[in-house]
């Protein structure tokens, strides 16, 4: 057995396959046995001298190599090209430059089954493969040598076809590669070639340039120069033999990227967009942007999702009963002016794969009226990342209404607002309430806000609304929280919203 | 310090790999065609790559690094090597051989009226017309008068040298390449602040364009020469020598003051490693300075350069082929 270790150092293997233009962008892969013998012939040309190792030694060694069918050992290589145009200002052609992308440190193996090299040949072999520079093209620059002991797994042989005979699949495609003719075989080809050319009658003009491409020494049929072989009209060259082999599938991928990437996703339960549109949205209409926003994000969720894939976490329909404020919260946020400009969603239970795609696509609003504005996604994480950069977000003891807190019960003897809103915070697992006390109005760049300014109605019928008024709080709790704080009716879509006070 | 090869006589090649990094910033910008973009493509474990210069570029930037364009020279520690130079009608200097991109193989000096040059090569490489071609020949011809295109490969495409079969390949050859490559997409505006609505076509108006720029964690420049070819050249230890010193002069030259490719980009070398052979210390470019002009002189002394070492070429324009459609109508005639 004779095994080759080839590693190409640059990464690269550029090599165009008979019969392809350049342009076509293909890879000869593997490197054929056909190549691999020129090669040994133009090193040993190039740098070797002659005294010491007579052209009948290499003769020797290369008739060997040309008495079998290598099989290979391929790593995993990409079908990658660059591409640039002639400099040339009257006809700028568009080149194409094709190669395998390898890792420097894999290796093709090149093995022959059955073939063992005597002293002379091992000795030049060795020789040979050590000056070899590169293989192909002068970019791939390729480092070979003779391995003494190689038992791995071969996974490119010849032969007809790979079927797996238990599951019938494929596991192997169908490339060809030239391997040279051995010299009894060159001799006979060339035997009948050149009588069969005798009997055409073609001027000398045209017969002498087939003639020459068929030297009687097979060892200058292995050595010449492609152009001479292209010119004199031939599609494959003469001294070689087109042999079926079935290499991986996947031996040269058109591209990695294709793969999923593996992308490391950090756990999230919040996301903050920018809103941007003319005019922006009022605070007073909070509850209907939230319900706006709400929409939006289940309308990018069946189109990415699919209308039976709608998480149940984003849609709050189909939850356990448990399950009463671990849902979506669709915030709006107001700046200064009392204009809505960012716009929050948070699911206190976290969120997986599919809502953050559907979140990270959701890019603008609509209202029933048409008009639109767009969202620009800020960040994506976790509350705590936010930090004390968005004040809904901040910890702090002391609250005070954003929007109007409208009760969620009705009220009863003993059950006034003050009990629902202390029960509303025990309930959601809060600190205890050290006071409270209702405030008339807010106060917005000058303008004072009393809860009748604001929109108090969800869109949705049927909804049971104990309180259509609304009242405005600031609250104490023990010990200081962290946002999003929002209750009573409609506290998901931006009603009952609380900011910290500083 | 002197040099020592001894290291190196029996090893086949040299490698070099210079980790490389943006000067100032995380941004750089690569080679690329307005109309094709970057080179981008993928590794075999899914990283993007981007190739930020090409083989050819770097040939032709490792031989930049020699020239000394005010004094139109080598720089100092080359002078005397030979070369061939072009010059106009009024002997003004036009071009040369390290700065064409064909090297030896230039029109200037192979298409023009002055075929000096040609019918010089003609007669040294006669007896390759058949048979193989002697590579021994063909490199010590290259060196008498363009020992820098024995580093970095010459095609001499004509049919009347050997029916254009002369050609050696690259010795020294490199390029940059990142991995794991980000885009970095920006852009703006050439305002004209008299007329924003002028013509653009004529170079009038406010033009808005955008650029692709790219951040990488890692970009490496590798180098690769190829010894045994150098030693396949048969030229004696004196020119083995001298070419190894003289491409390793042109990496380090390179390394220190090559590397600003294009206006954004801007690179320094964070670190180099010689690859292979690992017990080889490359020389630093100040032993590289000393000893360069010793081997040239050393060299000049086996007679093995042109004398003088400068070989001019006049540059006029050599008669026009004509075209075949006027053959054909002459022939008619």
């Amino acid at each position: 057995m004779l095994t080759l270790s080839l590693t190409f150092p640059g990464g690269r293997y550029h090599a165009t396959p008979w019969g392809r233009h350049v342009n076509e962008a293909d890879v000869a892969w593997p490197p054929d046995s056909w190549r691999i013998c020129r090669a040994l012939v133009a090193v040993w040309h190039r740098k070797l001298d002659p005294q010491r190792y007579p052209q009948e030694h290499l003769g020797r060694l290369l008739s060997a190599l040309a008495g079998e069918a290598p099989h290979y050992r391929l790593p995993a290589a990409v079908h990658a090209h660059t591409r640039h145009y002639m400099p040339v200002r009257q006809k700028s052609t568009l080149i194409f430059d094709a190669f395998a992308r390898i890792d420097a440190d894999q290796e093709v193996i090149v093995c022959w089954p059955n073939l063992v090299l005597d002293e002379a040949q091992t000795e030049l072999l060795d020789v040979l493969l050590e000056a070899l520079g590169y293989l192909g093209r002068a970019e791939s620059w390729v480092e070979a040598k003779r391995l003494s002991d190689w038992n791995g797994e071969l996974n490119c042989c010849p032969g007809e076809s790979t079927v797996d005979t238990e599951t019938g699949e494929m596991v192997g495609e169908p490339v060809f590669l030239y391997c040279p003719l051995s010299q009894e075989s060159y001799a006979s080809f060339r035997e009948h070639f050149l009588q069969g050319l005798a009997a055409r009658e073609i001027k000398s003009k045209e017969r002498k340039p087939i003639e020459n491409t068929l030297p009687e020494n097979w060892l200058n049929a292995l050595g010449l120069d492609t152009a001479d072989l292209q010119a004199a009209g031939w599609s494959a060259p003469p001294a070689a033999q087109k042999r079926l082999y079935q290499r991986p599938i996947e031996a040269l991928r058109a591209n990695a990227a294709s793969r999923p990437r593996s992308r490391l996703i950090l756990p999230a339960d919040t996301v903050r967009y920018a809103v941007y549109g003319k005019p922006l949205p009022r605070i007073e209409d909070a509850v209907r942007f939230g319900e706006c926003l709400r929409q939006a994000a289940m309308g990018r969720a069946k189109r990415l999702l699919g209308e039976d894939a709608i998480p149940s976490l984003l849609s709050g329909h189909g939850l356990p009963v448990d399950n009463r404020h671990k849902h979506a919260f669709f915030i709006p946020e107001s700046n200064a002016s009392g204009r809505i400009d960012h716009a929050i969603i948070h699911i206190p239970d976290g969120f997986g794969v599919d809502i953050r795609r559907v979140l990270e696509s959701l890019d603008k609003i609509k209202n029933r009226d048409g008009q639109e504005w767009r969202l620009l996604l800020e960040h994506i994480g976790e509350k705590s990342e936010f930090g004390g950069k968005v004040p809904l977000l901040r910890q702090a003891a002391v609250w005070q209404s954003v929007t109007p807190y409208l009760h969620p019960w009705h009220r009863k003897k003993n059950f006034d607002v003050e009990a629902q809103i202390r029960r509303e915070c025990r309930e959601r697992g809060l600190p205890a309430l050290d006071w409270l006390q209702p405030i008339d109005e807010v106060s917005v760049e000058g303008r004072n806000l009393c809860p009748i300014d604001f929109h108090r109605f969800r869109r949705k019928r049927g909804l049971i609304q104990p309180d259509t008024h609304g009242s405005l709080w600031q609250l104490r709790f023990s010990e200081s929280i962290p946002g999003i704080l929002a209750l009573g009716f409609g506290n998901h879509f931006g009603l009952g919203l609380f900011r910290p006070l500083e | 310090m002197s040099i020592d090869f001894s290291a190196l006589q029996s090893a086949p090649r040299l490698l070099i790999e210079a980790d490389l990094q943006p000067l100032q910033g995380a941004r750089f910008q690569p080679t690329g065609f307005p109309d094709l973009g970057a080179a981008v493509y993928d590794g075999p474990n899914g990283n993007r790559l981007l190739l930020v210069e090409s083989a050819q570029s770097m040939a032709n930037r490792l031989e930049t690094v020699c020239w000394n364009s005010v004094a139109d020279d080598w720089v100092e520690p080359l002078k005397n090597l030979p070369l061939v130079k072009v010059v106009d009608k009024q002997g003004k200097p036009l071009t040369n051989t390290v700065l064409e991109a064909h090297r030896l193989n230039s029109p200037y000096i192979l298409e023009g009226k002055d075929t000096s040059v040609f019918d010089m090569l003609k007669k040294e490489l006669a007896d390759m017309d058949e048979g193989a071609v002697d590579i021994r020949k063909l490199a010590a011809v290259v060196l008498k008068y363009d020992c820098n295109a024995l580093l970095h490969g010459i095609f001499l495409a004509k049919s009347q040298l050997a029916g254009g079969r002369l050609r050696l390949p690259r010795v020294l050859s490199a390029f940059i390449e990142a991995e794991d490559v980000n885009l970095a997409q920006s852009g703006g505006v050439k305002n004209d602040h008299v007329n924003p609505s002028g013509d653009t076509a004529k170079g009038f108006g406010n033009v808005p364009y955008s650029r692709d720029d790219y951040t990488a964690p890692k970009i490496t420049a590798y180098f690769n020469i190829d010894l045994a070819q150098i030693r396949g050249f048969g030229l004696g230890q004196n020119v083995e020598q001298l070419l190894i010193s003289l491409a390793l002069y042109k990496i380090r030259r390179f390394l220190d003051e090559g590397l600003r490719l294009r206006t954004a980009c801007d690179l320094e070398v964070r670190q180099l490693t010689l690859t292979r052979p690992k017990s080889w210390m490359l020389p630093e470019c100040a032993d590289l300075e000393s000893a360069l002009p010793g081997l040239i002189e050393k060299t000049g002394q086996e007679n093995r350069f042109a004398e003088p070492r400068v070989t001019v070429v006049r540059w006029e324009k050599g008669a026009e082929k004509k075209k075949k459609a006027e053959d054909g109508s002459e022939a008619e005639e």
